[in-house]
């Protein structure tokens, strides 16, 4: 079998004094779009952001691709949460999706004329290539998410982090950024979301991992989503949102 | 008419319109960086909490020296940087009565010590009184050299790392996520800044000084839509209001630092009135930030 894109082992995080993650064993199989899903409170964006580096967990371990992420390079893509930056700053939308070239640049980091190219192309694919010029406080919170995802996509990273990509968007940039995914993983690509809607886990992702604090399941979606492990990361109520939508034809 | 001539003709006047404004250009251009990263009242606690840092050089010195003032005025600045992220990490205490705390007890324990050096012939003759409200009017050639240096740090360093400053500034998780060494750059851009607030406040005195760092910025973001745009803009309005602020406070016998600040809360007013009362902007920026990030204090914020 081939390297798993994401290996983590005996994983624990804590915010002082209180676990945000216990414990935690979850391999993520390479070229598969994965929903982590979970509570609030679960630990989903901890789980990501500790994958990314910007945590450091009390213990345990996390390899990429077999390899310390301190030695992935820009093979990973994180896309965080839209509200997670300030929009208010002073850039065009190119100018954001730049940012993703970053890891190609020479010394001083300054872009060239192919890199520019690369990252129309993505604004191109994400639909807001009329967007280009525009300042990134002048953006619906729709177009936002499409500029986030063109600045991974310009990356070129193998594996992508998305941290509630479908959070407050319309429905077009939904479907677009859930077709963008599929293209993704249909082009070899590893896909990680955290993903918020149970209604829509078995329609998105073919594998899933539940989160409560600790790993309750992860493997293919159907193994996970059954009415018992729902049961215990959400309590009755989860259970029966997902049985209503099995009994559906 | 050839500059050099002028500075035959009145050579004090000339000495003081060049150090306000390379102290203008360094100023500006980093605190639009202050302004953008959110930390725009470090510029006020640092300038508070280096005052007991430049008696103590004094004092250790016995006589004026201004490479022992800033000395002890940037260990002190540093420490009380340091001691705000301590408090913010450790305690319960919030990020802004942090910052309002450490200026506080930095400043009384420079008072004490300012009173206690008043008692010293010397020391009274020495002028350290000057250093709360600045004395840009005795700038000396030395100084001049001082802030030329402060200057072409701060352009060398915001040139070769401005992928990296632009990346940190508008998304840190995003940076560390592209591998770039975020408490590298932080730690120089704190160096770089308490480097500013301590050469600074020889001309803008204690408390304008972070006056000077802010406003160049906060008028820039009017009439700009770029980071380059605005840092440059920053950098060289910081530049002008120092020689225009100069020469105003020598028609009008103002005191420099005072005038330069006037000047440049006009410079706000007008970018404000012209670039927003005018068109009000379309912003849908309206998300709320935990105060940590707001405030994003020597990368406490990064998580």
């Amino acid at each position: 079998m081939n390297t798993p894109a994401i290996e983590i082992e005996d994983l624990t995080v804590a915010y002082g004094e209180r676990p945000a993650l216990w414990d935690i064993d979850l391999k993520v199989p390479s070229g598969v779009m994965m929903g982590l899903i979970g509570p609030n409170g679960a630990g989903k964006s901890t789980l990501i952001k500790t994958v990314m580096g910007l945590i450091t967990p009390a213990a345990g371990t996390v390899r990429i691709f077999g390899k310390p992420l301190s030695e992935t390079g820009s093979r990973v893509a994180y896309v965080p949460q839209r509200s997670s930056v300030d929009w208010d700053f002073p850039a065009t939308v190119l100018d954001v999706a730049l940012m993703g070239s970053f890891g190609r640049l020479g010394l001083l980091g300054r872009p060239k004329r192919a890199d520019r190219q690369t990252a129309r192309d993505a604004l191109a694919r994400v639909g807001i290539s009329n967007l280009a010029n525009r300042p990134v406080n002048q953006l619906s919170g729709g177009q936002q998410q499409r500029v986030f995802l063109a600045r991974a996509l310009v990356q070129k990273a193998e594996l992508y982090l998305l941290d509630e990509p479908f959070q407050g968007v319309d429905a077009a940039t939904e479907s677009l950024i859930l077709d963008l995914l599929r293209t993704i993983r249909s082009e070899g690509g590893t896909v990680v979301v955290v993903h918020h809607d149970l209604q829509t886990v078995a329609d998105r992702f073919d594998q899933a991992a539940l989160l409560k604090v600790k790993l309750l399941a992860s493997g293919p979606v159907d193994e996970v989503m059954t009415p018992n492990l729902l049961q215990k990361a959400y309590g009755a109520t989860g259970a029966e949102l997902i049985t209503s939508r099995v009994s559906q034809p | 008419m050839n500059p050099l001539i002028w500075w035959e003709i009145n050579p004090a006047l000339a000495t003081v319109v060049l150090g306000t404004a390379l102290l203008g250009l360094a100023t500006g251009a980093l605190g639009s960086m202050a302004v953008l990263r959110r930390n725009s009242l470090m510029g006020d606690a640092l300038s508070h909490a280096a005052y007991p840092g430049l008696l103590a050089g004094f004092l250790l010195n016995g006589t004026k020296s201004v490479a022992m003032m800033v000395i002890g005025a940037s260990l002190f600045a540093a420490l009380a940087q340091w001691l705000t992220g301590f408090l913010i990490r450790s305690t319960r205490v919030r990020p802004d009565a942090a910052l309002a705390l450490v200026m506080g007890c930095f400043f009384g324990f420079g008072m004490v010590l300012q009173s206690h050096l008043q008692q010293n012939p010397s020391a009274a003759q020495a002028g350290l009184k000057d250093y709360l409200f600045g004395q840009a009017g005795l700038l000396l050639e030395e100084d001049i050299a001082l802030l030329a240096t402060l200057a072409v740090l701060v352009l060398l360093a915001l040139f070769v790392g401005w992928s990296r400053w632009k990346i940190i500034t508008f998304d840190r998780a995003h940076a560390v996520s592209l591998g770039i060494n975020v408490s590298f750059w932080d730690t120089l851009y704190n160096f770089l800044f308490i480097l500013s607030v301590v050469i600074g406040l020889q001309v803008a005195g204690v408390v304008l000084m972070s006056a000077l760092l802010i406003m160049p910025g906060c008028a820039a973001r009017y009439w700009t839509t770029r980071m380059s745009a605005m840092v440059t803009l920053a950098g060289a309005s910081g530049a002008i209001l120092g020689v225009a602020g100069t020469f105003a406070s020598n028609e009008l016998s103002w005191p420099p630092g005072p005038t330069i600040v006037l000047l440049g809360f006009s410079w706000l007013i007008l970018s404000f009135l012209v670039r927003d009362f005018r068109k009000k902007r379309t912003s849908y920026s309206g998300f709320s930030q935990d105060t940590s990030s707001s405030l994003n204090i020597s990368g406490v914020g990064a998580k």
